[in-house]
């Protein structure tokens, strides 16, 4: 069993689908995100899941030469809205449930990483 | 595990926040209410259903709204202009009665309450009022900057009551039976205009029987919801719906609103459909439903009235009395109902090819998915002639 990463990353784009959904494309589509989640819990392979504001800062540099700016890091163009750090049997499994993601519906990027293996 | 209904929370959120913060940040409170459902995406599938969803879709869309605000304005401005009001009414009449601000259009009104408290969006708007959504999107702009907290009146005159049945009726039309798309009836839709009606209601008191008539109606119209759907949510013809799966109760509180409705001699539309919905929901002999559609046709003599009194005659007096009577409605070709009626009388009158033709037209024409394949199979079982 091996670790992995699952974020989801949200295009300008895909902000702009969210601002136009109905209230019941909202509920039906969060009610799609909470069965994904109970699912992961279920099969007990769920380690931690969240879900990022915008509030935050972006740091560049040390000392003198340190920028600190406003928010998340906007040159990435896509902004993580959210992550689940699972367990699966190999990258395989972890790629089958990453693809199951119900971001994906409404335009967002899904990476999944597994966790770098040290071979100690 | 069950998530709350979000077309309710809408209207609940918005209503509050313009209330708190005054009809002049509609455009951010907007946004702060999408931002509230958007966020619960992130919370709620990690940290499970908040045990008082409608408390934390409020707090979060505020704390939206007041970090928007403090992008533009110092918050002791925003404290300074809430709005200080003694009304013991619910948020979402006291946010209908301040959109029917008499600086407002009927028509802004109308797009104003459809967008804050029916939560459809411009394009779901332009839809049911027939209109572009630029169009739309421009005239919720400009009445919105016409908004005045210190217009709110609590007590609705006639024609503030006009405006808001408009915009409940609509709302309900769009719910009972929807015009595009997948689904044949949007019962979250419904529902909330059910809701928005009964509070209207509640506090008009009998100031305004035709509340009551539409609430009647309504419930009368809602009713049949489990009687109008096959097992795959296609649609099922008034003609071929079993009575028995009405809902009673429904029924019921239809009658109790009706006789509130009665109390009065001046008949709107909205009373003589609730005597219409009220004899289909009984299953009342063809004769009597006729007897409703002569007197909404008389009075109120819309196309969809028109072709709907048609199809009342020729259920009671037999396929050529409605024949003769569609044939006149030629405003109405470009609608899918004027064909499909064409080809289900012809149909009983025996003519299959111009039915089967009709159908195809009728197929053609309309907007929802569920209407096209339940055409589309009415058209197909009939034999050649």
């Amino acid at each position: 069993m091996k670790n992995y990463l699952i974020t989801i990353f949200n295009s300008p784009e895909a902000e702009k689908t969210w601002e136009n959904l109905t209230p019941e494309q909202m509920q039906a589509s969060l009610s799609k995100y909470m069965a994904y989640s109970e699912r992961l819990r279920n099969e007990g392979r769920l380690l931690a899941g969240e879900g990022l504001s915008m509030n935050g800062h972006t740091i560049r540099g040390t000392g003198a030469d340190q920028h600190v700016t406003d928010g998340p890091h906007i040159l990435a163009k896509e902004l993580v809205g959210g992550f689940y750090f699972i367990t699966a049997e190999n990258l395989d499994g972890a790629l089958a449930i990453a693809r199951d993601c119900p971001g994906l519906a409404h335009g967002a990027t899904v990476e999944v990483r597994e966790q770098m293996d040290y071979g100690q | 595990m069950d998530t709350p209904n979000f077309r309710a929370e809408h209207s609940k959120i918005t209503a509050h926040l313009v209330r708190k913060f005054g009809p002049h940040h509609l455009d951010d409170i907007l946004d702060a209410t999408q931002e509230a459902f958007i966020t619960a995406h992130q919370s709620w599938p990690h940290h499970g259903t908040p045990l008082n969803p409608t408390g934390w879709l409020i707090t979060t869309a505020e704390r939206r709204l007041i970090d928007q605000l403090r992008h533009k304005i110092r918050l002791e401005t925003i404290v300074s202009e809430l709005p200080i009001n003694e009304v013991k009414s619910p948020d979402e009449l006291h946010l209908f009665f301040l959109l029917c601000s008499p600086k407002l259009s009927y028509q802004d009104q109308i797009c104003l309450m459809l967008r804050t408290l029916g939560g459809l969006n411009s394009a779901e708007i332009a839809r049911l009022l027939h209109q572009s959504e630029e169009a739309i999107q421009r005239r919720i702009t400009r009445a919105k900057s016409k908004l005045n907290p210190a217009d709110l009146t609590t007590h609705p005159t006639a024609e503030s009551i006009t405006a808001i049945l408009k915009t409940l009726y609509l709302l309900f039309t769009e719910g009972y039976e929807t015009a595009r798309g997948p689904d044949h009836i949007r019962p979250d839709l419904a529902r909330q205009a059910l809701v928005l009606t009964a509070q209207l209601a509640l506090h008009t008191k009998s100031d305004f029987p035709e509340v009551h008539a539409l609430k009647a109606l309504i419930h009368f119209n809602i009713s049949r919801f489990p009687a109008r759907t096959t097992s795959e949510n296609l649609p099922i013809f008034l003609a071929d719906q079993d009575p028995a799966q009405y809902d009673q109760h429904q029924i019921q509180l239809g009658f109790q609103s009706l006789e509130q409705a009665f109390q009065t001699t001046f008949l709107t539309q909205y009373h003589l459909e609730a005597g219409l919905a009220a004899a289909i929901s009984l299953n009342a002999p063809a004769e009597e439903i006729l007897n409703w559609h002569d007197q909404l046709v008389s009075s109120f003599p819309s196309p969809n009235a028109r072709l709907s009194h048609a199809i009342a005659l020729g259920t009671a007096q037999g396929p050529e009395a409605a024949l003769a009577q569609i044939a006149t409605l030629t405003d109405l070709i470009e609608s899918p109902y004027y064909h499909a009626a064409l080809g289900y009388f012809q149909a009983k009158d025996g003519q299959n090819q111009a039915a089967a033709e009709s159908y195809r037209r009728a197929t053609s024409l309309t907007m929802s998915l569920p209407m096209k394949q339940a055409l589309t199979r009415t058209g197909e079982l009939l034999s050649p002639d």
